[in-house]
């Protein structure tokens, strides 16, 4: 007998909930992109709080805790949620009214939940303030050097998180740190399963973001535990009219089709702002917001607008070419400069999208240095997106990966990877190459 | 590689000579550093062929191992270069006492901290690496008792180089200082940061003689006898290998000194070319920071508790790390501020901000979102290159009474978040911290309208105490 989506979706939050109230120590939620990861951390909140627990919750930015707060506030009212912050924060201009502010945790001690960063939790006192159970989010975001700072405070972890994002990483030299030490940037969701390795692992099975034709490639590519799409192949389309005479048309032809789309520039080796790259997703944004697209879902169809369509690049600099270029592009259908998302991966973590316009890493690259193979970044790049993803790079990518040697070191004390840079790459490639357009 | 190190680098190349990537000496300098060059067997860095030092240019001393494999010979040969070092290190063992601030700059009684630190000087990171971390760490451990008793000058030195070593890890730090690392931190070559690597090369480019160029002294000093520790192979078969078959260690000091005296002259020459710029305001402070760790070094030695681990776990590692963050930061920013060629860098790249103050209104209020006027000051700023971040992005005012000698160059306090671009490209700026309650306060705290100003990405650096807890906490340890 075959279960729909929702009901397995629904299996793995009964099983979360019943571990935590089985008195497991640590449960660890791994999230593929887009699983309701939010939604389970809403629900395992609001069912804590109805038990009459206090629920403290550890985020690792405070764009992510505002955005719980918001989302928990609405769940749990009239209960008040405590939004813990640091001195120079400023609290958004929206903030529901029953979310309480402050910077100091002994003002929020009445509240049922209570949201901070962890770097905010290193500052709360664990001679005054204790708790049962802590909620980690986006738990493989958070690195072990956060996390014990923090842990002592609590006596049980639930950790949720998506094991495909990028990993923590740190602005001093990570050669000098390996070979010294024993690496203190780990995951934070890896320390707990490498010290209690009884930790109960609760895969989320379903990713509600990603269309069919995105599930089955992003499982393949960049998870080891394998997830598939909420909704059925066909259920959602993405209707454009595109002239097909060039490769822009083609290409946003196949993407509207297949759900891929992989623009490929003839090969060279660039500089990493490549000004042909940048020119050409510049087209192809400009291109796909003046063919009066729209999006079809089970809600209805609507308009493509620009807060739909996100860029994402790997370097600060590509950005600011990006952002020049798409905004240029366009401005002739009187769209204004900013409406198109365009970031790093870094900064599209747990973002959604409808249409992503991704540059690919390796793009015009001479070699593949450990930065552009990481499976995380490519991961975040093609997992953004409810209806389509057009990746525009240089061609000879693949023959860059197989040239490439594997000289990368091996350190004392580190755990490979789960999932190795190189052949994500190499998967990802081959399943894009059906969507393939020569530019 | 920054926009500003590329077109560098290419210039250069045009130019066929080095061009300058800084205008301070950002690395402190000692007066009497001890100048250490030398080669190791190939393949086999615990076993030392030569080593010349000294402190001064013009006097040196070279000892050789006449039988590199044979370990008696090695040590004997080590304890004399292991006396001289602790002779020379003895010589900073001085202390003085010195006035503690607390964090409010107010004085919370005296310490004793040694007024000056040794340094040590090599020509390239891989002798440093192998000086400090290598040979530090096979002496540390001999024994000066039982059958293979050794020298106490060993261990001894030992512990000191292996201090050396934890401390060359961290960035900024100046008691070993390699030339060539020094060179590139100053000039940019026009030739592959790969070909860089040695130092004779990258020299020429930055120090060519009369009547040459860049290029052209770049293939001389690759002439030139290997820099170390790992001898060229043709001086390995040709000369050290029939020198210890005739077993004459007069005749071996005589070659090996040969082929160690151009690393010897370019390190000596690196120290010249850079001890010609300013010294960066930041370099002192770092190096008091030096001086401390020294102290604190000597105190564990006297107290018999200088330990060294090889690979630092549990705590240690994540205080480690959190220390190289904060003082790769520091330094990136310190190395800004102090230094205008390096904070061009930044305004290359679009992340600083550096023009003329056009207008100000230091009275400016802003109703704020409790419904309260507040000081809110503007800027015009009219960028000597167009500023194309974001309305909203957060600039810190590079302290601008940098030429007051009493205080280093600072991030001022002084935040600003940028406004909205005129069709001429000058950017309005909002004052937003740094300047004071009151409109007298900014008027003494902003600059002036015509006044030059540059407003780097980055303010004072944040003072947190560090909240590591004093044991592992229950996720990082194995239930028992």
């Amino acid at each position: 007998m075959t279960t729909g989506p929702a009901a397995e979706h629904g299996t793995a939050v009964e099983r979360t909930w019943s571990y935590l109230t089985g008195g497991a120590r640590t449960v660890v939620v791994d999230s593929p992109p887009g699983a309701g990861k939010s939604t389970l951390v809403r629900e395992v909140t609001a069912r804590l709080v109805a038990s009459g627990a206090q629920v403290p919750i550890i985020t690792q930015t405070n764009d992510q805790a505002d955005d719980l707060a918001a989302a928990i506030a609405a769940a749990v009212a009239p209960a008040r949620v405590g939004r813990l912050h640091s001195a120079d924060y400023t609290q958004p201009d929206d903030a529901e009214p029953t979310i309480a502010y402050s910077a100091r945790a002994a003002d929020l001690a009445g509240c049922p939940v209570l949201i901070a960063t962890a770097a905010k939790w290193a500052f709360v006192s664990g001679d005054d303030h204790h708790f049962e159970l802590g909620v980690v989010d986006e738990a493989y975001q958070m690195s072990s050097a956060a996390l014990v700072r923090v842990a002592g405070l609590f006596d049980r972890l639930l950790l949720v998180g998506d094991p495909g994002q990028l990993s923590p990483f740190t602005i001093a030299d990570e050669h000098v740190v390996r070979s010294l030490a024993t690496w203190p940037l780990d995951t934070a969701a890896g320390t707990v399963l490498r010290n209690h390795p009884d930790t109960p692992v609760v895969p989320l099975p379903v990713s509600w973001r990603l269309p069919p034709s995105a599930a089955s490639v992003v499982s393949e590519a960049f998870y080891t535990r394998p997830f598939r799409a909420g909704s059925a192949p066909g259920e959602r389309a993405l209707r454009l009219t595109v002239d097909e005479r060039d490769p822009y048309g083609t290409v946003l032809r196949a993407a509207a089709d297949t759900g891929w789309g992989l623009l490929e520039l003839p090969e060279a080796y660039l500089p990493r702002t490549d000004p042909e790259c940048v020119a050409a997703i510049g087209t192809i944004v400009g291109r796909l917001l003046g063919s009066g697209a729209s999006t079809v879902d089970p809600s209805g169809a609507r308009p493509l607008t620009a807060a739909d369509v996100a860029v994402g690049v790997t370097h600060r600099d590509q950005r600011a070419y990006v952002r020049a270029a798409v905004d240029a592009s366009v401005a002739a259908q009187g769209i204004p400069p900013g409406a198109v998302t365009v970031d790093t991966a870094n900064r599209l973590q747990g973002r959604q999208y409808e249409v992503v316009v991704a540059w690919h890493p390796l793009s015009g690259r001479r070699d593949a240095s450990a930065f552009h193979l990481e499976a995380g970044r490519l991961c975040v790049l093609a997992s953004r997106h409810r209806h389509a993803c057009v990746v525009v790079g240089r061609a000879g990518i693949a023959a860059q990966l197989a040239a490439y040697p594997a000289d990368e070191p091996v350190w004392l004390g580190a755990d490979t990877p789960q999932v190795d840079g190189w052949a994500a790459n190499v998967t990802f490639l081959s399943r894009l190459a059906a969507a393939r357009v020569p530019a | 590689m920054s926009e500003l190190s590329t077109y560098l680098r290419l210039r250069a190349y045009r130019e066929r000579r080095a061009v300058p990537a800084a205008s301070r000496c950002h690395a402190y300098l000692a007066d009497a550093p001890l100048v250490v060059v030398g080669y190791h067997l190939a393949g086999d860095p615990g076993a030392p062929v030569a080593l010349r030092y000294g402190t001064a240019p013009g006097s040196w001393r070279t000892v050789v191992m006449a039988e590199p494999r044979n370990r008696d010979v090695r040590f004997a040969a080590l304890t004399d270069v292991a006396t001289d070092l602790l002779a020379y290190l003895d010589g900073f063992a001085a202390r003085e006492e010195v006035t503690v601030l607390d964090r409010r700059g107010v004085p919370a009684g005296t310490e004793q901290v040694c007024p000056r630190a040794p340094q040590l000087f090599v020509p390239n990171q891989a002798t440093a690496a192998w000086l400090c971390d290598t040979l530090g760490r096979s002496l540390r451990y001999l024994r000066t008792d039982g059958e293979y008793a050794v020298d106490p000058v060993l261990p001894a030195v030992g512990a000191h180089l292996s201090f050396l070593a934890g401390r060359r890890a961290l960035p900024g730090s100046a008691v070993v200082v390699a030339a060539g690392a020094l060179l590139t931190t100053h000039w940019v070559t026009g030739q592959l940061p790969a070909e860089d690597a040695d130092v004779h090369a990258a020299l020429g480019w930055v120090d060519p003689p009369d009547g040459t160029d860049g290029p052209a002294a770049a293939r001389a000093g690759e002439a030139l006898p290997a820099a170390g520790p790992v001898p060229d192979p043709a001086w390995d078969a040709e000369v050290l290998a029939p020198a210890i078959e005739d077993g004459d260690p007069e005749s071996l000091r005589a070659l090996a000194d040969e082929a160690l005296a151009p690393a010897w002259a370019a390190t000596w020459r690196v120290r010249e070319l850079v001890s010609a710029l300013l010294a960066a305001a930041h370099a002192e402070a770092r190096w008091e920071s030096d001086r401390r760790a020294w102290t604190h070094h000597l105190d564990r030695v006297d107290a018999g508790t200088a330990h060294f681990s090889t690979r630092l776990d549990a705590l240690r590692a994540f205080r480690f790390l959190g220390e190289l963050e904060a003082r790769t930061a520091a330094l990136d920013r310190q190395m800004a501020l102090d230094d205008p060629v390096v904070m061009a860098g930044y305004v290359a790249s679009g992340e600083a901000l550096a023009g003329t103050v056009v207008f100000r209104d230091h009275e400016r209020r802003e109703l704020s979102a409790r419904g309260t006027k507040v000081l809110r000051p503007l800027l015009r700023v009219r960028p000597e290159l167009p500023f194309d971040r974001p309305p909203g992005t957060e600039l810190w005012l590079a302290d601008r009474r940098s030429s007051d000698r009493q205080r280093l160059p600072a991030a001022s306090g002084v935040q600003v978040r940028t406004g909205d671009r005129d069709a001429d490209g000058v950017v309005d700026c909002v004052v937003v911290k740094g300047m004071g309650r009151k409109p007298e306060h900014a008027d003494a705290a902003l600059p002036a309208v015509g006044e030059s100003v540059v407003l780097a990405p980055f303010g004072p650096q944040p003072v947190f105490g560090d909240t590591l807890p004093d044991e592992l906490p229950w996720t990082h340890r194995s239930p028992e």
